[in-house]
C-alpha cells in the first residue's frame, strides 16, 4: 500500500511540478525578494527657511533611510502628499531655523508621521531622530568650539550593539528558513489530507476497510509516503537553494533538523487526517485546513513577537507545531545548539503528533463502524 | 442573464448547499481567522526579556537600567555576573536582549565622560531585533538628554518634534485588522472557487457541456457568482467585526470600500477558477491555490512591511496580485478617510484586474473544452 501511494504522487505530474515548485523556485523569490529592514521611506520636505542650516539638514536624510520625493511649497501640499500616500512622512523646517541657531537658541523641527503603518513608521521616526541628533551635536561642536574629541566633557551613555546569530540582520537567513517550514507545513497537512478523503469520494476507502489491514496500519501508509517526499524536498531546497544561493550558516547538526523534520511531517500529516476524517469532500478538508494552517503559520512566533502576545493566545501557540519546528529550525541553523537544549522542543512536538496521530485513528475507526 | 447561466448558478449553489458542515465553516473560518489574527498577530514590542550584567552596580548604573525596565517595552529576564550566562541565556531564548555596564560606568559619568554600554541581541528574527535596537537607542537618548538637561538648554541646539496622523497612538492593530480583510479576501474566494470547474473535469460531467447550447463565458460567471455572493457575504461579516469588534475607526466611505471588494474578490475568485481550468485533478487544484495564495497574501500585499521598501524582484511580483491596489483602499478608508478623488486609480486597476483573470479563464475554458 505504501508503494501505491508513492505511484499515486509520482503518476501525477502536475503534482510533482507544483512540488518542485514551492521547493525551489518559490523559496528562492521569497527569500531574494523580501527585506525585513525599513528602508527608502518616502519623505517630503517643507523648508519654511531655506538656508544653508536648514540644507545642511535636508541632505542628511538620504538613502538608504529616506527617499526624498518632493519640496512642497503650502502647508495644503503636505496634507495632500501625505493623504495620497505619496510620502508617509513629512519634515517641516521652521522660518526662523537659522536665525534661532545662530543666536545658540534651541531649534526644533517638526516630523509629521503617516501612521497606517503603525511599525514601519516607529522604525524610520527612529532613524530621523538619530539624523537630527547627530546634525545637532555637529552644531554643539561648531557653537562651543570644541573639536569631537574635547566634547566627551558632556557626560553621555554610548549605546555599543551588537547583533548575535546573524549580525547583519540579513533577512535571507530569516526568510529562507520561514519559507522553507512554512512550505513544509503546507504540503504536509495538505497532502495526506487530499490523498485520504479522495478514497473516500471515490468510496475506495471501504475496500481498505475490507482488507486486513488496522486503521493504524491505513494512516501509516499514507504518512509514509508523503513524509519521505517532503523530507527529500527539504533536502533539495536546502542544498540546491538556500545553503549554494544564499550561503545560510549551518552551524549546528544537519541530523538534528531533519529528525525534527520528519517527526514534524509526522504531525501535520496525522493533523491533515484527522481533518480528513471528519470532513466527507475537498471543499471541507479545504476550509478546514485553511482554519488551520493559517494560524499555525503566521501565529508560530516568527512574525509576531510572542512576548506580545495576550496570555491566552500564549497559551494556545503551544499547540502549534511549527511553533517547536521554527526554534528547532532556527537553533540549529544560526546558534547551532544541540539536542541538549533543543530536548524540550522535540518532546512537544513528539507529544502532539502522537496526539493527533492517536485522534486520528480514533476518529477514523469510529467513522466506519 | 440568460437561462443557462441561471442553471448553473443554480446547480452550484446546489452542490455548495449539499453540505451542512461546509454551509458554516464557510461563515465560521474567516470570522474566526479574522478573531485570531486580530487579538495574536502584534507587532508591538512589549514585555521584552534583557538580561543584565551590571559590573559595579551604584546608583547611576541602576537608574539607567531601570530607564529601559520602566519604559513599558522591556522586562528584567534575568540578573547575570559573566559572559557565559549571557551567552547561555541569549541562546536558550530565554532572553532576546542583554545589556552589559562596564565596571567604570559611574565613574566615567561623574567625570562628564562618555560611559560605554554593551547592548547584545538576539538576531534571529531581524525584525523584531531592529525594532528592540531602535527602541533601546530611543531609551538611550532620552537617559543622555536627562544628563545635561540641567546644564540648559543650548545643550540640545536641535530638536525634533514628531506628530503622528492618522493613527496617534501608533497601534499596530489599527494596521493589521484592516490588513487582514485584505489577505483573507485574497486566499479565501480564490481556495473556495478552486474546485468548481475542476470537479466537473475529475467526475466526467463537464462531457455533457459539450453536447449542450451553454457558451464558455456563461458557464465561467455561473460557477463565479455564486462563490462572489459567499464572498461578498463574509466581507460584511470581517468588515463587522474590524469595526465592531476590535473598534477599528472606519472614516471612509463605505459605498466606495464596498464596490472595491467586489472588485477585488471577482478577481481572486477569478484566481482561483484560472487554476479549476488549468489543472485537471482537484488536489493539484487545491495545492496551487494554496501556495500561491496563502503565503503571497501576507507577503505581496504590503500588509508586514511596506511595498516601497521591498527589494526589486518582489515589487515587481506585486503587481502579480491585486492586493497591493486593496490593501491601499482599505487601510485608506479606515484610517485616512480618503474618498473617490484619489482612490479611483486604485479601483481602476482591481477593475482591470478582474476583467482579465476572468477573460483569460474563459478564452482557456474554451480552448480546452472547444
Amino acid at each position: 500500500m505504501v508503494r501505491k501511494e508513492f505511484l499515486q504522487v509520482a503518476r501525477d505530474g502536475v503534482i510533482l511540478m507544483i512540488l518542485l515548485y514551492s521547493f525551489t523556485v518559490d523559496i528562492y523569490l521569497v527569500t531574494k525578494g523580501f527585506s525585513l529592514e525599513v528602508r527608502r521611506t518616502p519623505l517630503v520636505v517643507y523648508d519654511l527657511d531655506r538656508s544653508l542650516a536648514s540644507q545642511r539638514l535636508i541632505e542628511r536624510f538620504r538613502p538608504p533611510y529616506f527617499n526624498l520625493v518632493a519640496y512642497p511649497h503650502r502647508e495644503g501640499e503636505v496634507q495632500d502628499l501625505l493623504d495620497r500616500g505619496k510620502a508617509t512622512m513629512a519634515l517641516v523646517i521652521p522660518p526662523h531655523f537659522s536665525r534661532e541657531l545662530e543666536a545658540g537658541r534651541q531649534a526644533t523641527v517638526q516630523l509629521i508621521v503617516d501612521g497606517t503603518h503603525s511599525n514601519s513608521s516607529l522604525i524610520a521616526m527612529g532613524y530621523a531622530a538619530r539624523i537630527v541628533e547627530a546634525y545637532s551635536r555637529h552644531i554643539l561642536v561648531d557653537r562651543l568650539g570644541l573639536t569631537a574629541r574635547e566634547l566627551r566633557w558632556l557626560p553621555a551613555v554610548e549605546l555599543r550593539s551588537r547583533i548575535w546569530f546573524n549580525p547583519n540582520l540579513k533577512s535571507e537567513y530569516f526568510m529562507g528558513v520561514t519559507e522553507l517550514l512554512s512550505v513544509i507545513t503546507m504540503i504536509s497537512i495538505l497532502l495526506p489530507a487530499a490523498a485520504m478523503v479522495r478514497e473516500k469520494e471515490h468510496g475506495t476507502i471501504e475496500q481498505l476497510l475490507v482488507t486486513p489491514l488496522r486503521p493504524h496500519e491505513i494512516m501509516l501508509a499514507k504518512i509514509i509516503p508523503m513524509g519521505t517526499i517532503t523530507l527529500s524536498a527539504a533536502f533539495l531546497a536546502l542544498f540546491a537553494v538556500l545553503e549554494p544561493i544564499f550561503s545560510i550558516p549551518i552551524r549546528g547538526h544537519l541530523g538534528l533538523f531533519f529528525a525534527a523534520t520528519l517527526i514534524f511531517v509526522f504531525t501535520s500529516s496525522g493533523l491533515g487526517l484527522f481533518l480528513a476524517s471528519i470532513s466527507r469532500n475537498l471543499s471541507e478538508v479545504i476550509l478546514l485546513t485553511l482554519l488551520m494552517i493559517a494560524p499555525i503559520l503566521f501565529l508560530s512566533g516568527s512574525w509576531t513577537p510572542y512576548e506580545a502576545m495576550p496570555f491566552w493566545m500564549k497559551r494556545i501557540t503551544y499547540l502549534s507545531p511549527l511553533k517547536y519546528f521554527l526554534e528547532i529550525g532556527f537553533s540549529v541553523f544560526l546558534k547551532g545548539l544541540g539536542l541538549r537544549e533543543l530536548w524540550k522542543e522535540f518532546v512537544g512536538m513528539l507529544a502532539l503528533g502522537g496526539l493527533a496521530f492517536l485522534l486520528g485513528v480514533i476518529k477514523f475507526r469510529s467513522s466506519f463502524q | 442573464m440568460s437561462g443557462r447561466m441561471a442553471t448553473v448558478i443554480a446547480k452550484e449553489f446546489r452542490e455548495i448547499r449539499r453540505s451542512k458542515l461546509y454551509i458554516a465553516l464557510t461563515v465560521i473560518v474567516p470570522a474566526t481567522l479574522m478573531i485570531i489574527f486580530g487579538y495574536g498577530m502584534t507587532f508591538d514590542v512589549k514585555n521584552i526579556a534583557v538580561a543584565v550584567w551590571d559590573l559595579s552596580p551604584s546608583r547611576e548604573s541602576r537608574e539607567y537600567v531601570s530607564t529601559f525596565l520602566n519604559s513599558g517595552y522591556f522586562r528584567l529576564g534575568l540578573y547575570v555576573r559573566n559572559h557565559g550566562e549571557i551567552e547561555e541565556a541569549l541562546r536558550r531564548g530565554r532572553v532576546r536582549a542583554a545589556l552589559i555596564l562596564p565596571s567604570d560606568f559611574a565613574t566615567r559619568l561623574e567625570e562628564g565622560r562618555t560611559a560605554e554600554v554593551q547592548l547584545l541581541i538576539d538576531g534571529s528574527f531581524p525584525n523584531q531585533a531592529s525594532t528592540i535596537r531602535s527602541y533601546m537607542e530611543a531609551i538611550n537618548a532620552q537617559f543622555n538628554e536627562n544628563l545635561v538637561r540641567h546644564l540648559g538648554p543650548e545643550t540640545v541646539p536641535l530638536k525634533i518634534e514628531s506628530r503622528v496622523w492618522f493613527n496617534p497612538e501608533l497601534k499596530s492593530r489599527n494596521f493589521i485588522v484592516p490588513g487582514i480583510i485584505v489577505t483573507t479576501l485574497l486566499f479565501y474566494p480564490a481556495l473556495i472557487a478552486t474546485l468548481s470547474v475542476v470537479r466537473e473535469k475529475e467526475q466526467g460531467s463537464i462531457l455533457n457541456l459539450l453536447s449542450s447550447p451553454i457558451k464558455g463565458w456563461e458557464y465561467i460567471l455561473g460557477k463565479a457568482i455564486p462563490y462572489l455572493c459567499i464572498s461578498l457575504l463574509v466581507f460584511l461579516i470581517i468588515f463587522l467585526l474590524a469595526w465592531w469588534g476590535f473598534r477599528v475607526p472606519f472614516r471612509g466611505n463605505f459605498l466606495l470600500l464596498l464596490l472595491a471588494s467586489l472588485l477585488y474578490v471577482t478577481g481572486t475568485v477569478g484566481i482561483g477558477l484560472l487554476i479549476s481550468v488549468l489543472l485537471r485533478t482537484q488536489v493539484g487544484a487545491m495545492l496551487l491555490t494554496s501556495i500561491v495564495t496563502i503565503i503571497p497574501a501576507f507577503f505581496y500585499s504590503g500588509f508586514f512591511f511596506p511595498i516601497a521598501s521591498m527589494g526589486k524582484i518582489s515589487q515587481i511580483q506585486s503587481y502579480l496580485f491585486p492586493s497591493r491596489y486593496y490593501m491601499r483602499i482599505v487601510r485608506d478608508s479606515f484610517l485616512k478617510g480618503i474618498g473617490w478623488h484619489i482612490l479611483w486609480p486604485d479601483l481602476l486597476a482591481l477593475a482591470i484586474y478582474s476583467c482579465l483573470l476572468l477573460l483569460s479563464s474563459i478564452l482557456l475554458f474554451r480552448k480546452r473544452i472547444g
